[in-house]
């Protein structure tokens, strides 16, 4: 995380920022130094949480106290969040907005190592309707559409981690009509469109 | 504390009631496809433990944002309720209606009295009839179950509106005229899932007697 995001977020008064990646690398503005450990640990909590949950895919979590609040936002690698007093005007939507920031800032190391992705050709999803189609006819489509809804897909910027998102959703609602292990039979085959 | 009456309010897609004391989850009800009892177990668990560390003083909600939803975790004398909702919706606003629901004298509790449009009544009459026929000898337990899993792969962002309630489908509130479409569609293809299930279950020709037994009160009752 870079540290100056985190710093001159900081001195915009919203809270404490900080990163936790899954691997436990913990980020803080100056003033968060003394809860660094702290927050590590709570890194921890949420992504041993969030495994044994299992594919739950959540993106983010308010805990909203009496005195103090935190709220954090997740992806597959890591959480960016901040750590506040809620003061008399102050909506929580304002920290939202504040870690958004965060998130634009230009992180140049890390865009160096990460490979760029690649958003999977609308074809994929005609071949997933398709599919769908054989095994739960006419219920195909409002399914699809659902789990679309539900997850939150964007066919025309959807990832493979996306996709997969989907495709276990699907087999999941595809399996209470034709049951669980024809479902995960089309879960598999879904899968193996992605390849 | 029986929590029957977060059924008939608006917006709760579904929800699960956590012991506070040993976090075992105690109830979950509702069509939410999402494994709420666990989310809400493991989550009202975690949030004690971050609670702690981060001196956050007692904890209001946690709210969890996943796809169109959000799961609202809060105390309730010595449950955690996980109670979830769409994702615009106010995680406070939910809680305040539940309290007051909890608040208000039973006789007073609203009743999901929602003024329905023929096209829709005719067919939520319909899949009632349906599941206490398919349900008839004892088994109608099970088959609220198969219609809550219709409604919550199949009714899709209508859910909110509709649900089981004191075991019958039922609207929380009345639908938007301009999505009376949308929801006799939803409700057409509930009907199709329920016959399909009865089919596989007890077989095409008991399943039709069933159903013609259905269409007949159904022309009884018009």
């Amino acid at each position: 995380m870079n540290q100056e995001a985190l710093n001159r977020l900081e001195e915009k008064g919203i809270g404490l920022p900080f990163a936790v990646s899954k691997t436990g690398e913990t980020s803080v503005s100056p003033k968060g130094e003394q809860l660094k450990s702290k927050l590590s640990q709570v890194g921890t909590v949420i992504f041993e949480t969030i495994g044994a949950v299992g594919r739950v895919k959540i993106d983010s979590i308010e805990i909203i106290g009496e005195m103090k609040s935190v709220i954090m936002e997740l992806d597959d690698e890591r959480l960016t969040g901040s750590v506040f007093e809620q003061k008399q005007g102050m909506a929580v939507a304002d920290v939202w907005n504040s870690l958004k920031e965060l998130k634009v800032q230009p992180e140049a190391v890390a865009k160096v190592e990460e490979k760029p992705k690649t958003a999977l050709p609308s074809s994929v999803f005609d071949d997933i309707k398709a599919l769908l189609k054989d095994y739960v006819g006419d219920f195909a489509d409002r399914i699809y559409q659902n789990q679309v809804k539900a997850q939150r897909i964007k066919i025309d910027e959807c990832y493979e981690d996306d996709a997969k998102r989907l495709i276990f959703a699907l087999g999941k609602a595809a399996g209470m009509i034709i049951g669980p292990s024809k479902g995960k039979d089309l879960t598999n085959k879904l899968l193996a469109k992605l390849k | 504390m029986a929590m029957d009456f977060l059924d008939k309010i608006p917006g709760i897609i579904g929800y699960a009631v956590i012991s506070a004391e040993d976090g075992s989850i105690e109830e979950v009800k509702g069509s939410s496809t999402t494994p709420l009892g666990d989310l809400a177990a493991f989550f009202s668990s975690a949030g004690e433990v971050i609670k702690n560390s981060l001196s956050l003083g007692n904890i209001n909600y946690i709210s969890l944002c996943y796809g169109a939803n959000r799961l609202v975790i809060f105390l309730q004398d010595t449950k955690y309720l996980g109670v979830e909702i769409e994702r615009e919706q106010d995680p406070v606003q939910i809680i305040e209606k539940i309290k007051t629901s909890t608040a208000a004298p039973v006789e007073e509790a609203p009743k999901p009295k929602a003024e329905l449009p023929r096209s829709i009544s005719s067919k939520v009459q319909q899949i009632n009839l349906l599941v206490e026929e398919f349900g008839s000898g004892g088994n109608s337990a099970h088959w609220l179950e198969i219609l809550n899993q219709g409604l919550g792969i199949l009714a899709g962002d209508l859910l909110p509106y509709m649900g089981v309630i004191e075991e019958k489908l039922g609207f929380k509130e009345a639908p938007l005229a301009e999505r009376e479409d949308e929801f006799v569609q939803a409700l057409r293809t509930i009907i199709d899932f329920l016959v399909k299930k009865a089919v596989e279950e007890m077989g095409s020709s008991q399943a039709r007697v069933k159903v013609q037994t259905v269409i007949e009160k159904m022309r009884q009752a018009s």
